[in-house]
């Protein structure tokens, strides 16, 4: 069983399976327990919050049919049974899709996200959906506008954001497996900061269709589970090519088997000096350290390596994802759906009041931002700037991989996570948290982020950056890495 | 190089621009914020502008048949609508409606 | 014509803004099917309204009918385009912006030749550029009180807009090349170009020169003219607007204009004291746009002939005069109905007037195409045949076509149901010429008397005694031999 010391001992998706195909699980009552866990969960005093809505009507009958079907010995899709939680910015039919904002409150998608459409198509039990930063913007999931998150290890922190709920779902064991979307570290940084392994796929591995949009070109829907190995299950479960993305890829999707592949022998291990800098937290730099001796004596070559126009990172990626977010957001107007003001009295009253009443502090700050950086005047200095600099950090990675480098081993975060409230009032800080994370969204670039220890209690991620559409050599990587944290935990730092 | 800056009124006069309705105190907080936060990403405009912007090997648009095949609704558009009659959403006009009826855009 | 404009010594600078509908199936980016007039809010989907999380897929015919409309403008296709989004708030644009393109459009560079109505080209007249973008929905403001309305079928439909140099150099000259560009589309069936139902818009830029001057002057938009003549008006109403305010010594703003049809003026839109900042930005949601130099050799290989090369080409192989062969090569249809009866038919001069006089006669009559009339090319020109050999007379001829159309039988059908033959038969015509002989007396007497020129009040005569059906040349002969007799 994946676990790590002191977090809750879980099953794994496989272990579900097995349990399913034997029979001594039944569907149904693994789906009551998990809905009965989540409804305890949401009641308890400090609650993690975890889940914005949960149940249905329909899904007692869905459990039924997939233990009638496995009765009668028919072969399922690979995750028949399994419960799976869905971030709130991903449409599913049965739940409401607030995006964790008072604009969607309540909105009832008529149709359904590609996405989850596959996992149903693959057998899975929609259970509920998961809290986020308001539109996923933030990292936190203090942005969300109906309650914060908190996180499973203490629950005065932040789960880490926007993907909060379901990374705190998963590291809760209240679900085997959720999915997140990534911007900027949104899968990520949430999964390091909850101790579980947050996959973000090449852009366009998966589809975007119904995935509702923060930043277009810098989107992508990823798994958060508790194993390496159930990461790339759902990853394989909801990959391909889609005809209503026209940014999905046409690549064949990477098999499990191969994902898990045992051995890392003369892998070669980039390590980018830009992601270890001197001020790296001591705690996160030894297990950094720890685990990357661990990969050498298993036989993966380590090379340092430069990625010199990281510093860029953090600032081209809030100018391109903000000038993005203030267009992808314009379609909240109070016309069609969601939120209107009840009092606006003329059409401009309509747009102003409902956006003005509907959007929270972070969302109206990111809009201001995106749409000044593309006002007539400042395009060039500001989006066209953010585009240069995003090409220039897109092309570190092309030469490094082009080097012989196969995949990148950098921190997720540069801090575990922090306390309830400690970043809410200081943007740049909080911006901050995405340091290590947003380069792989700039370039377009697989990476996952896996437990490799703890300190002072709480849980650090590790993260893997592979070239592009490379998922397999990178799960392979993280899977080795995985085993041998599991089999000997790591912690640092008693402060 | 001048520092990037934003004034509160130039500040309004986008919020204009996105229909963000804003309070006093949410106006005066977002330029403060805001001119943190330009002032943090100046550090971009170190890179030279005159940098490569070509991409390398572009990915094509796919594209699709002209086929009548879309994916439906699965629930009516009047319970999307928070003010739907007789087929269509509608909203309080627009002032300006009155005297011309002039059409923006295309 | 333009008095006004050409006594002050100014002269108009114009340039248009063209929007046409693409003749697609589906939308732009979605598989919302395209029609109009259907019940609102019936043709939308989760793309074209703009729902969370949908994204554009691009229509395949579009950009290939965009193609064709820009290769036959003689414009420079771009192998690499890109989408833009044009960032506006309006109630019937459902995502909050527009996807159109920009700094990147699909074609540049062409050429539109105006004619001058005798063949010759009288002024040429550069394309600036050609791109491909999704049209709005409908804001109904007049459907409920103080309420707009709207109707999202139309939001996303393909529109290619063509913008041209400010090479235009009178209303009249604006509104011939309207009228060449849309035959020109309407030719390579890129669209319906219909102006009533806003497949075919026009919008125009103005400014006024001294004649020979090349300064630049404030130019102002026009908007919201729905018909070539409206057009024209409007652009001269601007200009001589123009003229009286810098004869007057003041200065043009630059503004956007409304034309208002039914007080024939135009009122600066109101409203939009708001400076645009559209706010362009390529569109995240779709890779640029690939056309390879196959694709467009392809379809530069299927640019039918033009409209006015078929002009010159009807005129050099039929011999018809230049009217006649614009008449018949104002649709393309028509043209090919033409050629098809000629192809059989033994004099096309003939054959011409037939289709263009009597067939489109009916035509218009029951509001049908030419070629729905269900009247063969090969029928017709057996018609025609029979009345150039003299058995039917012209009149007849018209007669046997109406009940050809109406019923969908041959001439020879018609004719032998109806009794419809010129008679030649010496008793027959005989019979009529006795009964005329015998009825009037008083007009044989004068004739008979010398008044010779009463031959034509006899033949009038006897013709309607035959309900048109006696061969006129064989009556005249009978006629005058027995009015002779008595002499
Ligand atoms: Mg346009
Ligand atoms: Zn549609």
């Amino acid at each position: 069983m994946a676990t790590i010391s002191g977090r809750p001992d879980r099953p794994t998706v496989g272990e579900l399976r097995e349990g399913l195909r034997s029979r001594r699980l039944k569907a149904v009552d693994l789906l009551q327990s998990t809905l009965a866990a989540i409804g305890q969960s949401e009641a308890e005093e400090r609650s993690l919050n975890a889940f914005l809505s949960y149940g249905g009507e329909d899904l007692v009958e869905r459990a039924g049919a997939v233990d009638r079907s496995l009765d009668a010995g028919d072969e399922l899709g690979p995750l028949a049974g399994i419960p799976v939680a869905i971030k709130d910015n991903i449409c599913a039919r049965g739940f409401p899709t607030t995006c964790g904002s008072r604009i969607l409150e309540g909105y009832l998608s008529p149709y359904e996200a590609s996405a989850v459409r596959s996992l149903r198509d693959s057998g899975a039990l929609i259970v509920g959906k998961t809290n986020l930063d308001e539109f996923a913007m933030g990292s936190s999931t203090e942005n969300s506008s109906f309650g914060p998150s908190r996180n499973p290890w203490d629950r005065e922190r932040v789960p880490g954001g926007s993907s909060g709920g379901s990374a705190a779902a998963v590291a809760a064991g209240l679900v085997p497996v959720a999915l997140g979307s990534d911007t900027g570290g949104s899968v990520r940084q949430p999964a390091s900061f909850c101790g579980v392994v947050g996959l973000k796929p090449t852009y366009g591995r998966v589809s975007r269709y119904g995935l509702v949009a923060f930043a277009s070109s810098l989107d992508q829907i990823g798994p958060i589970a508790g194993c390496v190995e159930d990461a790339a299950l759902m990853l394989s479960a909801i990959a391909g090519a889609d005809r209503y993305d026209a940014t999905s890829l046409d690549a064949p999707v990477p098999r499990l088997e191969e994902c898990l592949e045992r051995g890392v022998r003369n892998v070669v291990v980039g390590v980018p000096e830009e992601y270890f800098p001197a001020d790296l937290d001591e705690g996160i730099a030894t297990l950094c350290r720890a685990a990357l001796e661990r990969l050498e004596r298993m036989g993966a070559k380590l090379r340092e390596i430069s990625l010199p126009h990281t510093p860029f990172a953090v600032p081209a990626y809030y100018l391109v994802a903000n000038a993005e977010a203030s267009s992808n957001l314009a379609r909240y107007d109070g016309v069609r759906y969601g939120l209107r003001a009840v009092a606006a009295n003329s059409t401009g009253a309509v747009y102003r009041e409902s956006r003005g009443t509907g959007f929270g502090r972070e969302v109206k700050r990111r809009i201001v931002l995106g749409t000044y950086g593309l006002s007539a005047g400042y395009y060039d200095a500001y989006y066209g700037q953010g585009q240069r600099a995003r090409r220039l950090i897109g092309r570190d990675f092309e030469s490094a991989f082009a080097s012989g480098i196969d995949v990148i081993f950098t921190p997720t975060s540069p801090t575990v996570a922090f306390r309830l409230g400690e970043r809410v009032d200081d943007p740049i800080q909080m911006y901050l948290s995405d340091v290590f994370t947003v380069t792989a969204n700039l370039a377009g670039l697989p990476a996952v982020s896996l437990p490799i220890g703890t300190v002072d209690g709480l849980p650090v991620g590790g993260q893997f950056i592979a070239s592009r559409l490379d998922e397999r050599t990178m799960l392979r990587v993280a899977h080795e890495l995985e085993l041998s944290v599991t089999a000997d935990p790591l912690t640092a730092g008693e402060r | 190089m001048t520092a990037m800056a934003i004034e509160r009124s130039y500040l309004e006069k986008i919020a204009e621009l996105a229909r963000l309705e804003l309070s006093e105190e949410e106006a005066t907080r977002l330029t403060r914020d805001c001119q943190a936060i330009l002032e943090y990403f100046e550090a971009i405009r170190q890179i030279d502008s005159e940098a490569d912007a070509s991409e390398g090997v572009e990915r094509s648009a796919p594209l699709r048949q002209d086929i009548v095949d879309c994916d439906p609704l699965e629930d009516p558009l009047r319970d999307l609508a928070p003010l739907w009659r007789d087929g269509y959403f509608v909203l309080p006009r627009l002032p300006a409606m009155d005297a011309d009826g002039f059409e923006d855009g295309s | 014509m333009n008095g006004k404009l050409g006594a002050a010594g100014y002269e108009p600078v114009i340039g248009l803004e063209i929007h046409v509908q693409l003749k697609t199936s589906s939308k732009m980016f979605c598989g919302c099917r395209v029609e109009f007039g259907a019940e609102p809010n019936t043709h939308v989907c989760p793309v074209c309204l703009g729902l969370p999380g949908a994204l554009p897929a691009v229509n395949e015919r579009a950009i290939e009918l965009a193609i064709l409309a820009a290769v036959a403008l003689n414009c420079r296709v771009h192998t690499r385009s890109v989408f833009a989004r044009k960032n506006y708030f309006y109630p019937d644009l459902p995502k909050g912006y527009q996807i159109s393109q920009y700094d990147r459009p699909l074609a540049t560079d062409g050429l539109l030749d105006v004619p001058d109505g005798e063949g010759a080209t009288a002024n040429r007249v550069r394309v600036r550029r050609l791109h491909v973008e999704e049209d709005s929905g409908k804001s109904l403001h007049d459907r409920f009180p103080r309420e707009t309305a709207v109707d999202l079928n139309r939001a996303g439909v393909p529109l290619a807009e063509i913008v041209t140099e400010p090479d235009l150099r009178s209303p009249a000259e604006a509104r011939a090349f309207l009228g060449r560009l849309k035959q020109l589309l309407e030719y390579l069936e890129v669209g319906d170009c219909n102006m009533e139902e806003g497949s075919l818009r026009v919008d125009a830029n103005v400014s006024v020169r001294r004649v020979g001057s090349r300064d630049m002057q404030t130019k102002t938009e026009l908007k919201n003219m729905n018909s070539f003549s409206q057009l024209e008006k409007a652009l001269r109403y601007e200009a001589e607007r123009h003229i009286a305010t810098i004869d007057t010594g003041g200065e043009v703003e630059h503004q956007t204009m409304l034309w208002d049809p039914a007080r024939n003026e135009a009122r600066p839109m109101r409203g939009k004291e708001e400076v645009h900042d559209y706010r362009y930005f390529p569109e995240p949601d779709l890779l640029t746009l690939q056309v390879s130099e196959e694709t467009v050799t392809r379809i530069d290989a299927q640019v039918p002939e033009l409209p006015w090369e078929k002009v010159d080409r009807l005129v050099s192989r039929y011999g018809l005069p230049r009217y006649d062969a614009e008449v018949l090569a104002s649709s393309r249809s028509l043209a090919d109905y033409f050629e098809s009866v000629a192809e059989t038919a033994t004099d096309p001069k003939a054959a011409a007037k037939w289709v263009m006089v009597e067939v489109l006669g009916i035509a218009n009559e029951v509001g049908k195409p030419v070629t729905q009339l269900g009247l063969e090319p090969p029928r017709l020109a057996d018609l025609i045949g029979i009345v150039q050999s003299g058995t039917l007379s012209h009149g007849l001829g018209r007669q046997v076509l109406q009940r050809m159309v109406q019923s969908g039988k041959t001439a020879e059908e018609v004719m032998d149901q109806e009794g419809l033959r010129k008679v030649s038969d010496g008793d027959q015509l005989e019979n009529w010429v006795a009964e005329v002989i015998r009825d009037n007396p008083g007009e044989v007497e004068r004739y008979r008397g010398g008044e010779e020129k009463l031959v034509a009040f006899f033949m009038g005569q006897a013709m309607r005694k035959s309900q048109g059906k006696a061969d006129p040349d064989r009556l005249r002969q009978k006629l005058l031999e027995m009015l002779g007799r008595g002499r």
